[in-house]
């Protein structure tokens, strides 16, 4: 049999399999990219769209790190808002409507005319792996690939089933092969493997949608872009459009709940709490009457509209009945019908932090895999086991971010840690330092990784430089400005700020710290104010008006850090360690701990295994030494 | 957030602060002991320590392990707490193996907890229970063997602490800060769960509401905190002095007092009953009642040692009950009591004056002896016709209870370290208050309201927060 030599090779060419894949070959590794279908790479089977909060963050920080997501993004985008404006900076998000197909064709382009990077169209059948190390992979037709590293980025295809009401049957997504074979493999190679399900919503012929008589969702005004290195644009030629379930779709619903396979017992596997199907709803909120639903457009060349909100797994006809009752959409016809997917995953405790398996060297696992939904969660840990397959290569440390740092490693750091039992879905609420990991300020946290990493440019590197400093400047004139209470000044406060008069001389940063108070708006105070970027504007405004809460958040960084600090020496046999109870021992050993901080978050560790863990570590540290 | 704040919180948790406990060695001389661990110890100590002059004095200049008399003051109003021996341990030979300052101190438990308090207030955190041991330990101070004995017991630690914290708890403080935190988790849940589904149409809070509920727990948390020092006298008793002159009827009352048929509370832990001290529960306060004997001069060793031991007493009294009869006229050794009454009383020790055997022909000039004590009036009682032991009792109660804020719940709190996270979840809270004052997005509230919870949780062991390591050796006497 043949041979082919490659540093790292990717199975699957989805969001995560094409952010490894760019990212390792970017770097300089010999690549190879295997995928089922080709022309399905960076599919989007499920939303048409990128972004909204915690995963538009996500994007954002991919872009920082020299990601794809966001530029690809942005070539496809139709229709572009950002949320929670009318919340804190930390809650802002941008969320994109986007072009599936044009999505899909660019990456592929992109990856194709990656340097370093191969496509090929195979199934891979099984791992190679010898004295618990990758050597590469086998493909159905035969032939083998060798490689010293493997990204398996298999998303719902391992056991995929699909479930359309009382029909069930073996698919990798709606008219695709599932892995049947690999799954197999991975687990004879000993893999703890769950099993999770996920929904889509049925599409709809736009030709037969009334959108006349339904609330309509203009894109942003302003021009905005996901990737720092894009110009803003304002889009226009779509909308998105917005209907309501009512009491009739909920009794058809209801009177057709015994034929859906979550409520008749089909389905034995977990499904997300975060993106409910409307009978998990309607089942679960009695006391609702309605739900909203969202008709968001599929791209240009397309007369599908994808029906937000109405994810099921309903048997077709009632799907088509049920649909009849929503306002515009009396006489909707579906083009394809909404289903349920149900695939295994190797439960993520099993990982590294840098996603590679504890178990087999080389090997590492990114996205849907892991047991998370959602295209960004996907794309990141494609990105960041990219990274780290060319580390482990070249013998260098892994990048591992911490919970303060990135969304990417809220979300790492949860899989490893505290495992799955529902597929993971990123939220702001699971960032506890949410203040500090703003989508407006993804760039300045991660730039220097990614420009350290070889994926971002000198060019951007000196932008980013260039951004930092006039920050800087300009925060430090706005503390140095002082602003008489003279009655000129007061009279244009009061009128045209809406904001109390000045009783004594204050900065012009004290002035800008008033919630209602913006920087645009202080300008008539501020003659001598230089020429900004808007982003270095925005940045200076957040960075002074939110200062109490950011210092205080960056203090209880400082108590996180402390015990992200106290590092656990690996390989510990917790077996023999003394005072830690059965359950926590069983835990220690499961995870390997990095950190007494980490140890502290494992589901389940008391406090009393915490201290006694601490004891043995100091004893272990003291005998090294000794 | 002010400066002192941040610093004092960088302090808290930085690698290197100063901690400070009291350890006072437990049914033993009156001298109490606050004692100080950490690089800046000397700093703190040079800030709070005078000598007999009220001149300041370069401790650092002292040589190490040598021992100096003066006094302990606020350094904020000058004002002196108590006088005290001041014994300098320079590193590395030391408990610690950091510099150590002790502070041995006449006061009772107010008067120990107020030199704590200075300071704190300087610059020194609270110690944990168990962190001076926790710093030998992890300075290599204790040997392996020891390490393990400590392992082993942390796991029965946790279930007997988690027995012994519960019947602590008893009294319902758990309950309270479970249903506070309870009532924050939900306003918590509530604040979160419209951010991260803008599309699902989850109601928000409105500001008023959001502001009634949290004005709600903070005047609980403000209640519960200003309960601190009722609660030390709760469980740990008033030490209460009984001083008079030979055969006044210092153990006639000693036993009136007991004989009464309320329960003896149970024994505290490291308590002594010998003969001499009781506890003794009088209208629901904790009387630990020492019996002293006469002051005549002492004839032999056993004398001596125990006039000392009453002058030990004497120093650590939070209340001194001072007998005289009125069948006799005033005796020298009265007037020696009546000088010790009176510097008690520039102690800040409280002072109740017992006229005795009223049953009996009164030959005292009583305004005479009203004068030299500068009062008004006294408690007259007869012990053997028992009479006033009734007005004695309330009068007892009442001294003790004067400015003390009791809960009508009666849920309180009883040390230092649950004042300290009451007071960070009562911050928490506040800045939560000024935010929605302020009409601040209710997303960075809750970078305040998980302080306090955390802080809330930290009572109860709901929350490990990053202290825990500090833990480790709370099974340990706090300062040792």
């Amino acid at each position: 049999m043949k041979h082919y030599q490659y540093e790292v090779i990717v199975v699957g060419g989805g969001h995560a399999g094409c952010e490894a894949a760019l990212a390792a070959a970017r770097r300089g590794a010999k690549t190879l990219l295997i995928t089922s279908n080709i022309d399905n790479i960076a599919l989007m089977p499920c939303n048409p769209s990128i972004g909204g909060p915690g995963k538009g963050h996500v994007v954002r920080e991919i872009d920082a790190l020299g990601g794809e997501m966001a530029k690809n993004t942005d070539k496809a985008t139709l229709h572009l808002r950002r949320l929670n404006t009318s919340k804190g900076p930390a809650m802002w998000a941008l969320r994109a409507q986007v072009d599936k197909k044009i999505y899909s064709q660019e990456m592929i382009h992109t990856l194709q005319i990656q340097e370093n990077l191969d496509l090929k169209q195979e199934m891979v059948t099984r791992l190679i792996v010898e004295d618990q190390r990758v050597k590469g992979v086998r493909v159905k037709s035969g032939l083998e690939f060798s490689s010293a590293t493997v990204i398996l980025t298999a998303g719902t295809f391992l056991n995929g089933l699909i479930y359309i009401g009382e029909i069930v049957y073996s698919a990798g997504r709606a008219g695709e092969i599932a892995s049947i074979d690999l799954a197999e493999n991975l687990k004879e190679l000993g893999f703890k493997i769950g099993r999770l399900n996920t929904c889509t919503p049925p599409r709809l012929d736009r030709r037969t949608v009334d959108f006349s008589s339904l609330e309509e969702q203009k894109s942003a005004d302003i021009p905005l872009a996901f990737s720092l290195e894009n110009e803003g644009k304002i889009y226009s030629d779509f909308s998105v459009f917005m209907t309501r379930t009512n009491q009739k779709t909920h009794q058809i619903i209801q009177n057709n709940i015994n034929r859906v396979p979550f409520y008749n017992g089909t389905i034995q596997s977990v499904s997300t709490r975060y993106c409910p199907s409307i009978e998990a709803k309607i089942i679960r909120f009695p006391e609702k009457n309605s739900h909203q639903l969202f008709l968001e457009p599929e791209g240009y060349n397309t007369e599908e509209i994808y029906l937000q909100g109405f994810f099921t797994s309903l048997p077709p006809d009632t799907q088509e009945e049920a649909l009849r009752t929503l306002r515009g959409l009396e006489k909707a016809k579906i083009i394809r019908y909404g289903y349920a997917i149900e695939y295994d995953i190797i439960y993520p405790h099993q990982l590294k932090y840098s996603l590679e398996t504890k178990m087999i060297k080389g090997l590492f696992l990114a996205g849907q895999i892991n047991g998370t939904s959602g295209y960004e969660e996907a794309a990141e840990q494609g990105l960041i086991a990219g990274l780290n397959a060319v580390q482990l290569l070249s013998g260098k440390e892994p990048l591992i971010l911490d919970r303060s740092e990135a969304y990417i490693a809220v979300e790492i750091d949860d899989l490893v840690t505290k495992g799955i039992t529902e597929p993971y879905r990123l939220r702001t609420g699971l960032a506890e330092y949410r203040l500090l990991l703003r989508q407006d300020n993804a760039d300045l946290r991660l730039t220097p990784y990614g420009y350290k990493l070889g994926l971002i440019s000198r060019e951007r590197y000196k932008k980013f430089l260039k951004k930092k400093e006039l920050i800087e400047q300009e925060k430090r004139r706005l503390k140095k400005v002082i602003i008489p209470p003279t009655e000129e000044v007061n009279s244009s406060l009061t009128n045209k700020l809406h904001t109390a008069p000045l009783s004594g001389m204050v900065t012009l940063a004290t002035l800008l710290s008033r919630p209602e108070v913006t920087y645009d708006q202080i300008a008539s105070l501020d003659p001598d104010r230089p020429e900004l970027p808007r982003e270095v504007a925005e940045q200076v405004e957040i960075q002074i008006k939110y200062e109490g809460y950011i210092k205080r958040q960056e203090i209880q960084v400082k108590r996180f850090r402390k015990l992200e600090n106290y590092k656990i020496p690996q390989n510990i046999d917790y077996s023999g360690l003394r005072g830690i109870s059965h359950e926590g021992r069983e835990k220690f050993s499961q995870i390997q701990p990095l950190s007494l901080g980490q140890a502290k978050r494992i589901p389940g560790i008391s406090p009393a295994d915490i201290t006694a863990l601490m004891i043995n570590v100091e004893k272990i540290k003291k005998q090294a030494s000794a | 957030m002010g400066e002192e704040d941040s610093e004092h919180i960088k302090m808290k948790f930085g690698e290197n602060d100063t901690i400070a406990a009291i350890s006072t060695p437990p049914g033993e001389s009156g001298i109490g002991i606050v004692r100080l661990s950490g690089p800046k110890a000397m700093r703190i100590a040079q800030k709070v320590f005078r000598d007999k002059r009220f001149s300041k004095v370069d401790i650092e200049k002292f040589p190490s392990h040598t021992a100096h008399y003066g006094l302990i003051v606020d350094p904020r109003h000058q004002e002196i707490i108590d006088e005290a021996i001041l014994i300098l341990m320079k590193k590395p030979k030391t408990y610690t193996r950091e510099d150590v300052v002790e502070f041995d101190c006449h006061g009772g438990i107010l008067s120990l907890k107020r030199v704590l308090e200075v300071l704190i207030n300087s610059g020194a955190r609270i110690a944990e229970p168990g962190e001076f041991t926790k710093r030998a330990f992890l300075s290599g101070r204790i040997d392996l063997s020891q390490a393990e004995a400590v392992i082993d017991l942390i796991q029965a630690k946790s279930e007997s602490s988690r027995k012994a914290s519960l019947a602590q708890l008893e009294g319902g403080l758990k309950k309270k800060i479970t249903t506070l935190r309870g009532k924050l988790v939900e306003i918590f849940a509530e604040i979160e769960a419209p951010l991260d589904f803008p599309d699902q149409e989850i109601e928000e809070l409105s500001e008023i509401k959001l502001q009634k509920r949290l004005e709600e727990i903070l005047k609980e948390v403000t209640t519960l905190l200003a309960t601190l020092d009722y609660g030390k006298i709760l469980s740990e008793g008033v030490n209460t002095v009984i001083i008079g002159k030979t055969n006044v009827g210092k153990s006639s009352l000693f036993n009136t007092l007991l004989k009464e048929e309320r329960a003896i509370v149970t024994p505290l832990p490291g308590t002594t009953r010998d003969t001499l001290e009781e506890l003794v529960n009088i209208k629901g306060v904790i009387f630990r009642l020492i019996d002293t004997a006469g002051l005549k001069n002492p004839e032999n060793l056993v004398e001596e040692i125990s006039l000392q031991r009453r002058g030990n007493f004497l120093a650590k009294a939070d209340l001194i009950l001072a007998m005289f009869e009125v069948s006799s006229q005033l005796s020298e050794e009265d007037k020696e009591i009546i000088q010790e009454i009176n510097q008690a009383r520039e102690r800040n020790q409280k002072v109740i004056i017992v006229e005795n055997k009223i049953d009996l022909k009164e030959e005292l000039e009583r305004e005479k002896l009203l004068e030299l004590l500068n009062i008004k009036d006294s408690v007259r009682i007869s012990l053997k016709a028992h009479r006033g032991i009734d007005k004695l009792e309330e009068e007892l109660s009442n001294a003790v209870l004067q400015g003390l804020v009791i809960p009508p719940d009666g849920v309180i709190i009883n040390n230092v370290r649950q004042a300290e996270a009451l007071k960070r979840a009562k911050k928490g809270l506040e800045y939560a208050l000024e935010g929605v004052n302020r009409k601040m997005p209710y997303d960075l509230l809750s970078i305040d309201l998980k302080d306090s919870l955390d802080a809330l949780g930290e009572i109860t062991g709901d929350s490990i927060n990053e202290e825990i390591i500090n833990h480790i050796f709370s099974r340990f006497c706090i300062g040792k």
